[in-house]
């Protein structure tokens, strides 16, 4: 009987500890795997960003300055036509030369482009896609999305202002 | 009964040991979440697979709508994460590169001190070891990545990652765009022999060597391959997440006023505020890392230059000097009256702020120092070999100058200059490995030069030994544009198509590479702020924020 008792005592002192040690072990447990709910998003898609916060991803679809629209156009434009197209490289070298390309200022203001086509924005997109002597073509490229926006922004943004770069529209200043 | 409470006894004390001793195991499992035993005291949580498996490195992020600051820290090999008390407020909870794993994204997200969150269980998007080449996936490889993964010979890798690893735009500009050869040879052409990253003027082709001729085609016949009309993207394999001391830092982004502009250098004052310039545009700024409050000023342009600026530094008594490059004009900027002073100087890029207050640096064929007032120079030391060098710095006594010679300079092998400023001695060290594209550095507390070079080389060169040694960090294609010695010895240099910040010690050769939150690390200039303990490293990215490395230990 005495045994008996003692045997329990022992069987519940066991249990204790082992309960405390099951407890202990759950509290690590917790951290590292638990399966308590998750309310946040985790889904992307093939089309836009899956993260609208991630910067390399704006870089990546060319919508830092705006998500579609001339706003998007301008940032096309700076990333792949700027550094042909700009006041500084015309400056800087003899403007007669055919690789010296021309000011896109007021392009849709002229009568004609340099082919003899009439100004609009199918014969302009055809001229970025095609290329020229010393332009490349970028058909294969930028998608007809990406040439809509861009020929918005020619047709009357254009163009880029060195000394007034766009509003970031993350910025906040407290 | 004597007997059978001594049994009692033992029983209970065998159970409260058993229990201390799974509870020890907890409170230790527990202080690993708090940095690996450095408490930051905010808010904390845990990151596992959908399996339930805890995932090592990934990045947390806490967005704040406030001030936009962007605060990053990393799981650890338990998957937990803790951030630095933040300000209380409304913060976006999201993982910024999840890498195999699907984006998280959890809005309003209440932070007020050492709030537990959510777990978070991430879904891998495949269970392949290879990523479908998605364009969320695409977006998240660092430049290093994108080479690791196209197709083709380490040859036509390397010259693509010499030639373009100048960190001017990330390497997504040309791998996601898709061109016939005729075109890829107008680009290659224009980003090739135009100078500066403004690619203005044309440069004379006949210094063109059959080297520069041969491998300009390798180049254009690999792009027009790997990226030409029917050009298709493999399965993408990720660089494995960072683990132990690389997981143990707070990386803090923040906003500037204006999109599409590029930052150059960074520097403290005196008062803890960061200053910028911007490489396109005619602005200086200032950061108030404290509250994220920036104030920037226009700065004064010269007529018909491109407007931008380069180096910026701040001297002991906040008077900021910087370089507005294109104009090639030194400027001195008050910000207590808000005055700038422009002198001309002729000569483009960085400078050298001595600590006594001289300005220094190469131009011409000699080593200047510039006059504070008129920008020209008040004497002058040949160089023999070198024609210039394109970083330019002062060691931390005053009496030493460096300069890093690179691919700009058009003679010879690259390499470095080390000057004796108080006896005139001028050493001018060839590459022991050949052209490396040297560019900028520092001295360390014990006189050593450090230069990071954009082919991926950390150069020494101890001036007492006469030794010049070479240093590659571990991620395969990572170039550098600058290496800064902090107060302990240690280098901090960016590793720019690897998305990470390098710290190397030179005492043990280990390198710790720190993770960005983005895929860039497009660094012009790491600033070192000495001041803290460990010390903080700071840098601009190119793509338009400022970004500040706090490592935990």
């Amino acid at each position: 009987m005495r045994f008996a008792i003692e045997g329990k005592f022992m069987v519940a002192a066991l249990v204790l500890g082992l309960g405390m040690l099951l407890w202990a072990g759950n509290q690590a447990m917790a951290q590292t795997s638990s399966q308590s709910g998750q309310s946040g998003s985790s889904a992307s898609s093939p089309n836009t960003p899956a993260d609208p916060y991630q910067r390399s991803g704006d870089v990546f679809y060319m919508r830092r300055m705006g998500e579609s629209g001339w706003q998007r156009g301008r940032e096309i434009w700076y990333m792949k036509c700027w550094i042909c197209h700009n006041d500084f490289t015309r400056e800087a070298n003899d403007p007669n030369k055919s690789t010296v390309a021309p000011t896109l200022k007021e392009l849709y203001k002229r009568p004609m482009l340099m082919s003899g086509q009439p100004v609009n924005d199918d014969t302009v997109k055809s001229k970025i896609r095609e290329g020229g002597p010393g332009m490349p073509g970028y058909k294969y490229g930028l998608t007809d999305k990406d040439l809509t926006d861009l020929v918005e922004y020619l047709r009357e943004h254009c163009c880029w202002d060195e000394q007034s770069p766009p509003p970031n529209p993350r910025f906040r200043n407290p | 009964m004597r007997r059978g409470s001594s049994r009692t006894v033992w029983s209970v004390m065998l159970a409260v040991l058993i229990g201390l001793i799974g509870l020890m195991g907890s409170l230790d499992a527990m202080a690993q979440t708090r940095s690996n035993g450095v408490p930051l005291g905010g808010a904390r949580g845990v990151v596992r697979s959908a399996k339930g498996f805890p995932i090592e490195g990934m990045m947390i992020q806490l967005i704040s709508q406030k001030n936009a600051i962007r605060t990053t820290v990393f799981t650890n090999e338990l998957g937990q994460y803790e951030f630095p008390k933040l300000e209380t407020g409304v913060y976006t909870l999201r993982t910024p590169r999840p890498q195999e794993f699907q984006r998280y994204v959890k809005e309003q997200v209440q932070i007020n001190g050492a709030a537990k969150l959510d777990d978070i269980a991430l879904d891998r998007i495949t269970e392949e070891e290879f990523l479908p080449p998605t364009p969320d996936v695409l977006s998240q490889l660092t430049d290093a990545e994108w080479l690791y993964n196209l197709p083709g010979t380490a040859m036509e890798k390397k010259i693509f990652n010499n030639a373009c690893g100048g960190s001017c735009h990330s390497y997504q500009m040309p791998f996601r765009s898709k061109f016939d050869e005729r075109s890829w040879r107008l680009i290659l052409h224009k980003m090739r022999y135009y100078g500066g990253r403004l690619l203005l003027r044309q440069e004379d082709m006949a210094e063109q060597t059959p080297q520069d001729k041969e491998y300009d085609e390798i180049l254009v016949k690999w792009l027009s391959r790997v990226r030409g009309p029917d050009a298709t993207y493999p399965p993408m394999k990720m660089f494995p997440r960072p683990q132990g001391p690389a997981t143990r830092v707070v990386i803090t982004e923040y906003e500037i006023p204006s999109v599409g502009v590029h930052v150059h250098d960074v520097a403290g004052d005196p008062d803890g505020n960061i200053w910028y310039t911007i490489n396109r545009s005619p602005v200086i700024g200032r950061l108030d890392p404290k509250t994220g409050a920036v104030k920037e000023w226009k700065t004064p342009g010269t007529d018909g230059r491109h407007p931008g600026g380069h180096w910026i530094q701040s001297t002991k008594d906040g008077m900021i000097w910087y370089s507005e490059t294109w104009s090639q004009s030194l400027i001195r900027f008050d910000p207590k009256t808000e005055q700038f002073h422009k002198m001309r100087t002729g000569v483009q890029g960085n400078m050298a702020l001595s600590p006594d207050g001289s300005i220094w640096r190469t131009a011409q064929g000699k080593i200047h120092e510039y006059n504070r007032e008129t920008g020209q120079p008040l004497r002058s030391y040949e160089l023999k070999k070198f024609r210039n060098t394109y970083g330019n710095f002062i060691s931390w006594d005053g009496n030493f100058f460096g300069g890093g010679v690179g691919g700009a300079a058009p003679v010879g092998a690259d390499g470095l200059v080390w000057m004796d400023i108080r006896t005139g001695e001028v050493r001018e060290i060839d590459s022991p490995s050949g052209p490396q594209d040297y560019s900028r550095g520092s001295f360390d507390p014990a006189g050593n030069i450090w230069v990071g070079g954009k082919h991926g080389v950390l150069a020494k060169y101890d001036p007492k030994t006469n030794v010049y040694s070479e240093y590659i960090p571990p991620t395969p294609y990572a170039t550098m544009y600058n290496a800064e010695a902090d107060k302990n010895g240690e280098i901090w240099a960016g590793l720019v198509r690897a998305g990470k910040m390098g710290r190397f010690n030179p005492k043990t050769h280990q390198w710790i590479e720190y993770w960005m939150a983005e895929p860039f690390s497009h660094n012009w200039d790491s600033w070192v702020d000495n001041t803290t303990n460990p010390v903080t490293a700071w840098y601009g990215d190119q793509y338009g924020y400022i970004v500040r490395v706090q490592p935990l230990e």
